[in-house]
């Protein structure tokens, strides 16, 4: 952690990570895509429908990672102040926001043809709605502040807040009656879901979480020579250059 | 296959958007790259005179 | 330290009767947003009495979010915000005691003016002590998480529309369990698992609002 604290190490770090998780992230998507469509079964239920499961879990789980991840980063800006944490936590939120829009819009789709509805107010569809809500609220306090230093203690403070919601999305399949199935993969006592529709499942979440980390690694990337401009402008600036 | 409209809407969105994403996320970095580039360049020039 | 945290409630309190018409003017918005829905929904009594609960917590939390920029937004404007970091108490109970001054001045009124709208809303009479008081409860929860709001966009330019919406989705709680524990008083239905609910949202936020928004000014401070 520390030797990563270095912007141009981290720089030519993850200029050598990039290329093998952008390989990675697509050779799994491929095999996942593959699977999701010629290998799992349409459920005997729900038919060819359960496909959209492949995308709208996956996506879900990210929403829940990417503001962990970015609540992590958070305790790094205010508690051990490490110079990349804030960093971390900026180039996070966009990524939490749109998959949190997949799955709403995915979750959606699906709802349709299961439900016979597109939307329903119950605790699992609720929290993640609050969840996107609170990503574009990080997203906008940072926007609205000139400063690097203060927003990043501010939005740190924020998102520690707004931790709260992750465990209230994620239980709330199991501590209120929801339309929302309850959980089958993570749980005590072990998957409920048959290996030939978990299998896909497991290798999309893998894809996707790579694919965020892609997204994320470049995006720290690009925002550490966005600073180092701002900092080469401003100098530029005082010295009248 | 039926429903076949929703399965197929569901992918095209997730797909917009991630395609979006490794977009916006690529041609971001290029600009950046780029701009610093240039303003290096520029202050070298500048530091040399 | 008492004299401090008693002396900052006061100064707050007074500040807030005096300027912007005192109880009267969150009553009025209050009272404005009560009166505006029958008008868009149609005077039907029944539907009025359904969803009243609803319309008070909604008028409630609008009443209590706007004008909590100038919570901590005057004191910045003025450089009183400097003094109250210097002050002999912790900074999270002259937080606290600012957010009491505030509730007393406008989640309280509204609270206490609830029955009489809820009359409005055609909300059953006998029901309208059990509303009055998951407002009483309720009020206080999103004065705090309001208050975390107005502390993260101190100074900002547009920071009074930023805080509603930073705010609203951390009031998610209050509101379900507080309409919940209303409609269960309107409907005769058993009222002490959503107060107890809201108690405890109430009581969470008590503890930690203040932490967050005295972090949250000191880290906009630098």
């Amino acid at each position: 952690m520390i030797s990563l604290a270095n912007p141009a190490r981290f720089g030519a770090i993850a200029a050598r990570l990039l290329p093998w998780l952008w390989g990675a992230t697509g050779l799994l998507l491929a095999v996942g895509m593959w699977q999701a469509f010629f290998v799992a079964p349409a459920d005997y239920q729900q038919g060819d429908t359960v496909r959209i499961m492949f995308i709208h879990v996956p996506a879900a789980w990210l929403s829940l990672m990417a503001w962990t991840i970015m609540s992590a980063a958070s305790l790094g800006v205010l508690v051990w102040r490490h110079p990349l944490a804030d960093v971390a936590a900026g180039a996070a939120a966009p990524l939490g926001a749109a998959f949190t829009l997949i799955a709403l819009v995915t979750g959606s789709l699906w709802g349709r043809p299961m439900w016979g509805t597109y939307w329903v107010w119950d605790a699992r569809l609720t929290s993640e709605l609050v969840l996107f809500l609170m990503y574009l609220g990080v997203i906008a306090l940072r926007a609205a502040m000139d400063e690097p230093a203060r927003a990043a203690r501010l939005v740190a403070i924020l998102t520690l807040v707004g931790f709260v919601n992750i465990p209230i999305v994620k239980f709330s399949v199991d501590w209120w009656n929801t339309l929302h199935q309850p959980a089958s993969v993570f749980r005590a006592g072990g998957s409920t879901i048959h290996p030939s529709i978990l299998v896909p499942l497991l290798v999309n979440a893998i894809a996707f979480t790579l694919l965020f980390f892609s997204l994320h690694l470049s995006g720290m990337r690009t925002e550490l020579i966005r600073r180092r401009l701002r900092g080469l402008r401003l100098r530029a600036a005082r010295s009248g250059a | 296959m039926t429903h076949a409209g929703f399965i197929v809407a569901a992918y095209l969105f997730t797909g917009a958007v991630l395609t979006a994403l490794v977009v916006w996320s690529v041609v971001e970095h290029r600009r950046q790259r780029s701009a610093l580039a240039k303003l290096e360049a520029r202050l070298g020039r500048s530091d040399a005179e | 330290m008492t004299g401090v945290l008693l002396a900052v409630m006061r100064r707050d309190f007074l500040l807030l009767l005096r300027s912007g018409g005192g109880f009267g003017l969150p009553l009025v918005f209050f009272l404005s947003v009560v009166a505006v829905t029958p008008f868009a929904i149609g005077p039907d009594l029944v539907l009025l009495a359904r969803i009243g609960p609803a319309i008070l917590w909604i008028a409630a939390l609008l009443s209590t979010l706007i004008g909590l920029d100038r919570l901590f937004g005057a004191d910045a404007e003025d450089g009183s915000l400097d003094l109250l970091f210097a002050a002999p108490a912790p900074l999270p109970l002259i937080v606290l005691a600012k957010i009491a001054a505030h509730w007393l001045a406008t989640g309280l009124p509204l609270a206490v003016a609830a029955p009489l709208l809820g009359l409005l809303l055609n909300l059953p009479g006998p029901t309208l002590g059990a509303v009055t008081l998951t407002l009483l409860i309720g009020t206080p929860a999103l004065t705090l998480l309001g208050a975390v709001g107005a502390a993260l966009t101190v100074g900002l330019k547009r920071g009074g529309l930023l805080l509603p919406v930073l705010v609203m989705p951390l009031t998610v709680p209050a509101v379900i369990f507080g309409v919940a524990a209303t409609e269960n008083a309107v409907s005769a239905n058993p009222v002490f698992a959503p107060m107890a609910l809201l108690l405890g949202v109430t009581l969470a936020s008590l503890v930690l609002a203040p932490i967050a928004a005295a972090a949250a000014l000191r880290g906009a401070q630098g």
